[in-house]
């Protein structure tokens, strides 16, 4: 298979992270270890893993914000660090991110529709800001707009901050979008919304996302309502394990996804285990 | 007579420039007995953390309690004078693990001298004893206190950090502890840890937990009993069994609905409908019905009294006739 036949590749990245420890001694953290990932076009990929096995140096890598100790990260085929001009250009425009928190990645001082347009204007000048921030909150699901364009952000609940965050990403019209699931500060019960966006944004156009998080249970009601895409469990910054979701949670080959398994807290599964010990 | 008794209570925060008052809980009762663990679960803004920081009377302005009795086996601790409260009762009695609990350490002290620093705040200066009660504690925590006393907050992960915290709360063996999302920030993992460590807690010290959390998913592995938390009211109080299975209140029901689990369909798993309320906003009658898919026109002026079904207590108009 040709490289260009993906839209975002990995090929054996390594990202070390080189320590001083004393006078003369080194410690280095291995973030990520000879990973290979393969990313086209209307890809779901859902990256799985405990807090520091690098999900999201990962990301960071795919979008060109951490360079490879070795190995090759490419876009269309061509190396990622090695853009230049308008095809750098290209990949800025191409592969966005929803950053992790919502309540700090949000400019206080401007409102929802300022966020909005200064992207908006960034890519395309030619276009009607105000008419497009519009078109964009509608497609999050802020509706009516105009009723959010001149809110702040601190007027607005964690879950609708979601929703302007991931709107924001999609201003310069993206093929693929990195979003890094909150693990603080946002409720549980405002994450299968958050998913729910993705999903109505990927029926609506072409768009690829990886989906970083620590959840196998959101992971697989990601993959199962979007009908494609794999899961990939990282540990110590290496890829342990990657394929259908429902496979290999049923079946888990490596030690560390059982662990993981275990460890989901599982309203159903406990019912379950009750009923059998009653 | 539980060991806690919160009666009715009502805290207000101030704001001054808009000239309201938005009130974060609104008449809570609950109780607590003696030698539980007790969930206590509801979306951010309910009220959780709130409640926890009246109970211990860390309430600053501009919040203000406004009314209501926190019954401590029969002492109402509201009534106390704060001289009192803090030599018989904060941290001897009751401790608290504060939420983000990632954050709450100096980090110009070692661990050993956050355990210093929290003894002689209640008078007790005997430096070796302390490092020996500190040693158990940390012990106990599964940290080891040769090896942790003397690092910086930076140096140790969040599990670790969290353990510390837990550690400090246990520092005067306490008969209850409040925990305030004790798991948040850490991963699945992590998190198992911690919950493992809540329960052993309970069952080998006997220590009474009042477990903050917002993730309902996770209340079945620690807590026997869950007082459900909605914009600052109780919506209803059951065994965690009970509540789970069959949950009462629209509220629970939508709750438990929005929690993906391994093995449901994705189609069963749905978020709750609309946005969390504007506390800024009063709410006329009962504060969930803009969300409720049961509601009637009773809900949207008249606040649901209590029902006491088969042992559980739900605030619903649906269980009125």
């Amino acid at each position: 298979m040709g490289s260009d036949e993906y839209l975002v590749e990995l090929r054996d990245v390594c990202v070390y992270f080189t320590e001083r420890v004393g006078l003369f001694g080194k410690r280095v953290t291995k973030a990520l270890d000879h990973v290979n990932l393969g990313i086209r076009d209307n890809d779901v990929i859902a990256v799985v893993g405990e807090s520091g096995a690098g999900k999201t140096t990962m990301g960071r890598v795919i979008l060109g914000l951490q360079r490879p100790t070795s190995g090759l990260a490419l876009f269309k085929g061509k190396d990622i660090y090695s853009l230049k001009g308008r095809e750098f250009e290209e990949f800025r425009r191409s592969v966005q991110w929803v950053p992790q928190d919502p309540y700090s990645s949000l400019d206080p001082s401007l409102t929802v529709g300022e966020q909005l347009m200064a992207p908006i204007r960034r890519w395309n000048s030619k276009v009607n800001a105000e008419a497009k921030a519009e078109e964009l909150l509608r497609l999050v699901g802020l509706v009516p707009p105009s009723f959010y364009m001149n809110k702040y952000p601190h007027q607005l609940s964690g879950g609708q901050r979601q929703r302007v965050a991931i709107a924001r990403s999609l201003a310069s019209n993206p093929r693929l979008i990195v979003a890094d699931e909150p693990v603080t500060m946002i409720d549980s019960s405002l994450r299968i919304g958050f998913i729910n966006t993705f999903i109505e944004l990927m029926r609506r156009s072409s768009l690829s996302l990886v989906f970083i998080t620590h959840d196998l249970a959101l992971a697989r009601v990601l993959l199962l309502k979007s009908g494609r895409g794999r899961v990939v469990i990282l540990r110590n910054g290496r890829i342990v394990e990657e394929g259908d979701i429902n496979e290999i949670i049923s079946n888990p080959k490596d030690e560390y996804t059982k662990i993981l398994i275990n460890a989901a807290p599982d309203l159903k599964r406990w019912l379950k285990n009750r009923e059998e010990s009653v | 007579m539980p060991l806690l008794s919160v009666r009715n209570l009502n805290v207000e925060y101030r704001l001054p420039d808009l000239k309201i008052a938005v009130k974060a809980l609104k008449g809570v009762s609950m109780d607590i007995n003696k030698g539980e663990i007790v969930s206590i679960v509801g979306e951010s803004g309910s009220g959780k953390s709130t409640l926890a920081l009246a109970i211990m009377r860390m309430l600053k302005p501009p919040a203000v309690i406004k009314g209501g009795n926190v019954y401590y086996n029969g002492v109402d601790l509201l009534s106390l004078s704060e001289h009192e409260f803090n030599l018989k009762y904060k941290w001897v009695k009751v401790s608290m693990v504060p939420q983000a609990s990632q954050n709450i350490f100096n980090p110009t002290m070692r661990v050993k001298d956050h355990f210093l620093d929290t003894a002689r705040a209640h008078g007790i200066s005997d430096e070796a004893d302390v490092l020996k009660r500190a040693s158990e504690v940390l012990e106990f925590t599964k940290l080891d206190p040769a090896r942790v006393f003397n690092l910086y907050p930076h140096q140790l992960s969040g599990g670790m950090k969290q353990r510390v915290a837990i550690a400090l709360s246990l520092l005067l063996n306490p008969e209850l502890v409040i925990m305030d999302e004790p798991t948040a920030a850490l991963d699945v993992v992590t998190q198992m840890e911690i919950l493992k460590l809540v329960k052993m807690i309970n069952e080998e010290l006997g220590t009474t937990i009042i477990f903050i959390t917002h993730d309902i998913s996770i209340v079945p592995m620690v807590a026997s009993r869950v007082v459900v938390l909605y914009n600052g009211e109780v919506m209803e109080i059951g065994p965690t069994e009970d509540v789970i299975i069959d949950p009462k209140h629209p509220y629970t029901k939508a709750l438990v609905q929005s929690t993906p689990s391994l093995s449901s369909s994705p189609e069963e798993v749905r978020p709750i409908p609309g946005e969390p309320p504007n506390p800024l906003e009063d709410i006329q009658g009962c504060p969930f019905w803009p969300r409720c898919q049961y509601a009637m026109d009773v809900c949207k002026v008249e606040k649901p009294r209590e029902y006491n079904i088969n042992g559980r207590v739900v605030r619903c108009h649906l269980y009125g006739k």
